[in-house]
């Protein structure tokens, strides 16, 4: 029984959809061996053998290898797989890539807005463009989110949290 | 329901507008004649995680420093490289002294020397403030060790060089160039192990008997004495430690050598004379309060007071000792 | 007996209303602190030293124990319920222990934790009473050798956690390694990989590389539509049922003697613990095919592990005075700021203070226990938060949590990159748990080789003349070839009688 549940959790392979190329994994192999590539050139630059053992280099230049097995053992099994294996669902790239962008320009602005005007901004954001909530349950919770977990962190835990850099933000003290 | 609802929202807003603008006010920088501005914290930067010698010394300090100043002083964490974060930090920020920080050597003293860590600050960028603590370099073997002297350690790693294990607390640390120089004035060799994760570790390979000589802090071995677990050799300071009496220093058995962390505290460079003063003379009064003292000294910890000027004195000193050993524990 | 007669003395001072009080208020705040985003333990404590500076030694040790229980579980509570692990050592309970909130079950996950933590505390507190001294120096005989061969058991156990593909667990593993490889290397003290950031010269900070992975790479899928309403908990089997707790049993019993043994170990992390804990559930588990699909092993051997590795930590320092981990060290400097040097000079100087310290550890487990499974109902109700809202929430918890592991934006930077790796390991079906296994192992385990060399001067005959690291290296080499031992066995025998 608890085997058949454990199964559903897994991922959303669906069996019905026809075969697709792993177009995903062979860009992921092509970055893995290019990074290995790169972890190769900058190892022998740090010394791979000392009198005393291995260099700075040494396990950098043995994973780089590894890597690059690895790879390729990959790439053959995908190759393999390729024929018979379901397609995934084609990946919805819009909302994650609006996360993930939300959150760089949020990290870029947090020592300029400070936390508070820059969290409050993230979190509307969230609530309101992205999570669809009412005007109230988005002010009330991005006012709580930002303003009050500043002074819960930075008052209360001591723990501080960054203050804004530029006027006009600077005059109000956050 | 609705009504209520908005009403919170707005009390809310209130309430953090109110807030902020108590809060502190940037814009107008005074002078530096009525600096500490009440209500504006000055931040003391350690370098390093809390719980540890320095951070715990900055915290004892802290409270008699807000008394003196007549407004907060909060302490600040930033720890990693071996305190150069903090340290960047530190002479990073604006020399108006409202950013104060704990200043530790060697580390202070050799991150900027050695070019590949790419500090961005050199010794010039710190303005020093006042010392707290000088902790001398001891070391140590087994209570049952054949050796009983530092003449006979000496002699034994001489005759067998790059035999007698020894424990560092990292590479380039004070402990490693107290080896390296004791190495080259003497002519012994040691087989040197460097514990990066610092005095913990390589104490407990110590006492498990993985290493021979242990080489640390005074402070770090006080107990150990205590329990009889280590057979101190020698001191590395310029007098015996108060707190090891019995412990010989180096130069007492022919070897000029002198090592020690110190730990006191800098402002950026470039303080405002009026600011400096206030700062070091508050600084002096903390350090030298008799509650930090006995706590300090519960800690292992003499405290030894030096002025500013002495402080930076002491500071070009070590640097020109880091400067005659690094090249010898640079990298292979 | 003297030591009976000291505990019980103990007891009756850790029992006093006044110290009773400080134990409950510091489990209470302790988790609290540990429910909020990036404070863990260390933190935790690092935090509140300063309020118990005005109480007497005894009062202020034992609310900084109590919140250092507090703080470790609160990293739990969020570990299960939104993915997002709280502190470094509640990293490896997200795999299980969020698959059970998906399915309804955070509450049983909360609860075998906290009966987990409980009996890995109390059996732990048990060996410091009794036997402190000889495993104290058992310890000690833990020597760079040994730990290097530690280390290669622990990196062997990559291949109990591969999934579906030993391949791409083990490409997993290598980033692992080769994301420890950044930082001030301890062969020569040379940067390695930092791109010329001193902000990298200690390493990429392992929190925000598991916040990252875990917790916003799961943003991220639910973004994409990749969980369909996962988050309903339901309430019914709040509390485990019989079977939950047969199946705990054993891992509890396992986390219980992995966590402490390691404990004993100067310089080992609870991260390492419960690590080892959930690989050796993956490995010998009865219900291992089970585990990374919500099975309560998963939770229940890592929790204990490192609960029992808190405790058990705590042994070096009684009797070595040696902070064994860093949180101890934070413990450590508590006691020095109390004036209290902890080692054995503590049991002669301050022998009422040690033993009620002592005492009041087991009370501490015991109120930990007791506060939290009541609150469990409370903390699952986070989950009925509308998903929409919940997703910023913790988005904001993401983001400062991060921030404050150095108060700095880069390792905000850093957690960002890492939830994309983490989405693209996800959908290419890559496992998390190997890298995350070898983040931890790998600069410990080149540490250690380090070390061993520099003791033998570049000989690495200094791996065969030393028992218990041939021992170790032997278990290692085993467990590691063992898949090719039973590589092809047919899908039929792998059934479980119990299944």
């Amino acid at each position: 029984m608890e085997m058949l549940a454990g199964n559903k959790a897994a991922p959303e392979a669906d069996r019905s959809k026809p075969a697709q190329r792993p177009v995903g994994a062979w860009v992921a192999q092509a970055v893995l061996i290019v990074l290995a590539a790169y972890v190769v050139i900058s190892a022998r630059g740090l010394g791979i053998w000392l009198p005393q053992g291995p260099g700075p280099g040494f396990f950098p230049l043995v994973l780089a290898v590894a890597l690059v097995l690895l790879s390729v053992a990959w790439f053959i099994q995908t190759r393999r797989a390729a024929a018979g294996s379901p397609a995934k669902d084609a990946y919805p790239w819009r909302r994650p890539a609006i996360t993930i962008a939300s959150l760089v320009v949020l990290a870029a602005v947090l020592n300029v807005l400070g936390f508070q005007a820059s969290m409050l901004l993230f979190l509307l954001f969230h609530l309101k463009v992205m999570g669809r909530r009412g005007w109230l349950t988005s002010v009330v919770i991005a006012v709580a989110g930002s303003i009050g977990a500043f002074y819960l962190f930075n008052d209360f835990l001591l723990v501080p949290l960054p203050y804004a850099t530029v006027p006009p933000l600077t005059w109000l003290g956050v | 329901m609705r009504p209520k609802a908005s009403l919170a929202v707005a009390a809310a807003l209130c309430i953090s507008l109110a807030l902020a603008a108590c809060g502190p006010n940037n814009s107008s920088a005074g002078g530096a004649q009525n600096w500490p501005r009440k209500g504006k914290p000055v931040e003391l930067i350690v370098s390093f995680a809390p719980g540890g010698a320095v951070d715990t010394a900055a915290r004892l300090v802290a409270p008699i420093l807000e008394k003196e100043l007549g407004t907060n002083v909060e302490v600040v964490n930033k720890p990693g490289a071996g305190g150069q974060i903090g340290y960047t930090a530190l002479t990073s920020a604006k020399p108006d002294g409202y950013t104060i920080g704990a200043t530790g050597s060697p580390s202070v003293v050799v991150s900027p020397l050695d070019k590949s860590r790419g500090a961005k600050y050199t010794r010039d960028s710190f303005q020093p403030l006042g010392m707290q603590v000088i902790d001398p370099a001891v070391v140590g073997v087994a209570p049952d060790s054949p050796y009983n002297s530092l003449q006979d350690l000496i002699d034994a790693a001489k005759k067998t060089p790059s035999k007698i294990t020894a424990s560092t607390t990292g590479i380039q640390t004070g402990e490693h160039f107290a080896a390296v120089d004791i190495e080259q004035k003497t002519g012994a060799k040691f087989a040197l192990v460097h514990f990066s994760e610092g005095a913990s570790q390589a104490t407990a390979a110590f006492l498990g008997g993985h290493v021979q000589v242990y080489i640390g802090s005074a402070s770090d071995v006080t107990d150990l004495v205590k329990q009889k677990k280590i057979k101190l050799l020698g001191v590395m300071g310029e007098q015996r430690s108060e707190f090891l009496p019995d412990t010989p220093t180096f130069k007492e058995q022919g070897v000029d050598v002198i090592s020690a962390t110190a730990r006191g505290y800098s402002a950026p460079a470039g303080l405002p004379a009026e600011v400096a003063t206030k700062l070091e003379a508050a600084l002096k009064k903390a350090i030298e309060d008799p509650a930090v003292e006995s706590k300090m000294k519960a800690l292992g910890l003499q405290t030894n007071y030096l002025s500013a000027d002495e402080y930076k004195k002491f500071w070009g000193e070590q640097e020109e000792t880091v400067k005659a050993v690094l090249p010898l524990v640079a990298k292979k | 007996m003297d030591v009976v007669n000291e505990l019980l003395g103990g007891f009756a001072a850790a029992l006093s209303p006044q110290n009773l009080l400080f134990a409950f208020i510091g489990c209470l705040v302790g988790t609290l602190i540990g429910v909020l985003p990036g404070i863990g333990p260390v933190a935790g404590v690092a935090l509140l030293i300063p309020l118990t500076l005005n109480l007497e030694p005894t009062s202020a040790i034992i609310m900084l124990a109590a919140i250092f229980y507090g703080t470790a579980y609160g990293g739990t509570i969020t570990s299960v319920l939104l993915n997002t692990p709280g502190e470094a050592a509640s990293a490896i309970t997200t795999i299980d222990g969020y698959a059970m909130t998906k399915k309804g079950r955070a509450g049983v996950a909360l609860t075998i934790a906290a009966v987990g933590s409980f009996v890995g505390g109390v059996v732990a507190t048990i060996g410091l009473v009794i036997a402190a001294r000889p495993l104290g120096s058992l310890g000690l005989k833990i020597g760079p050798p040994e730990f290097f061969g530690l280390m290669v058991v622990g990196i062997s156990l990559l291949v109990a956690l591969a999934g579906k593909s030993m391949v791409r667990a083990l490409i997993s593993g290598v980033l692992g390694l080769l994301i420890a490889m950044v930082g001030i290397d301890p062969v020569a003290g040379a940067p390695r990989f930092t791109f010329g950031s001193d902000r990298l010269l200690d390493g990429v900070s392992f929190v925000a590389v598991i916040v990252g992975l875990f917790g916003l790479s799961e943003i991220l899928m639910t973004a994409t539509g990749g969980r369909n309403h996962p988050l309903t908990p339901g309430m019914r089997g709040l509390l485990p049922t019989r079977t939950d707790l047969r199946r705990s049993a054993p891992a509890i019993l396992r986390g219980t003697g992995v966590g402490f043994l390691l404990g004993l170990i100067p310089g080992m992390t609870g991260s390492v613990s419960s690590l080892l804990s959930y690989g050796a559930e993956r490995k010998f588990s009865r219900y291992r095919d089970e585990l990374g699909s919500g099975a309560v092993e998963g939770v229940a051997g890592p929790e204990t592990a490192n609960n029992a590795h808190a405790n058990g930590a705590l042994i070096p320092l009684f009797t070595l005075g040696i902070p064994a981990s860093p949180t101890i060290a934070v413990l450590m400097g508590a006691f020095l700021q109390q004036g209290l040097t902890p080692g054995p000079t503590l049991f002669t100087e301050h022998s009422e203070v040690a033993w009620a310290i002592i005492a009041s550890l087991f009370i501490g487990n015991v109120i930990l226990l007791v506060l939290n499974v009541p609150l469990v109902r409370l903390w699952t109700a986070i989950l009925r938060i509308p998903e929409k809202i919940l997703t910023a929430l913790i988005l904001l918890f993401l983001v400062i949590g991060s921030y404050t592991i150095n108060y700095s934006v880069f390792d905000v930077f850093v957690m960002i990159l890492f939830g994309v790796v983490g989405l693209a390991m996800r959908r290419l079906d890559i496992p998390l748990a190997p890298l995350v296994l070898t983040v931890v192992l790998g600069p410990l385990m080149e540490r250690s080789l380090r070390e061993s060399l520099d003791i033998s001067q570049g000989s690495f005959t200094i791996f065969l003349t030393r028992p218990l690291t041939v021992v170790l290296l032997v278990i290692g080499v085993l467990i590691a070839a063992s898949p090719l031992l039973r590589l092809r066995k047919p899908a039929a025998l792998n059934e479980d009688p119990e299944t």
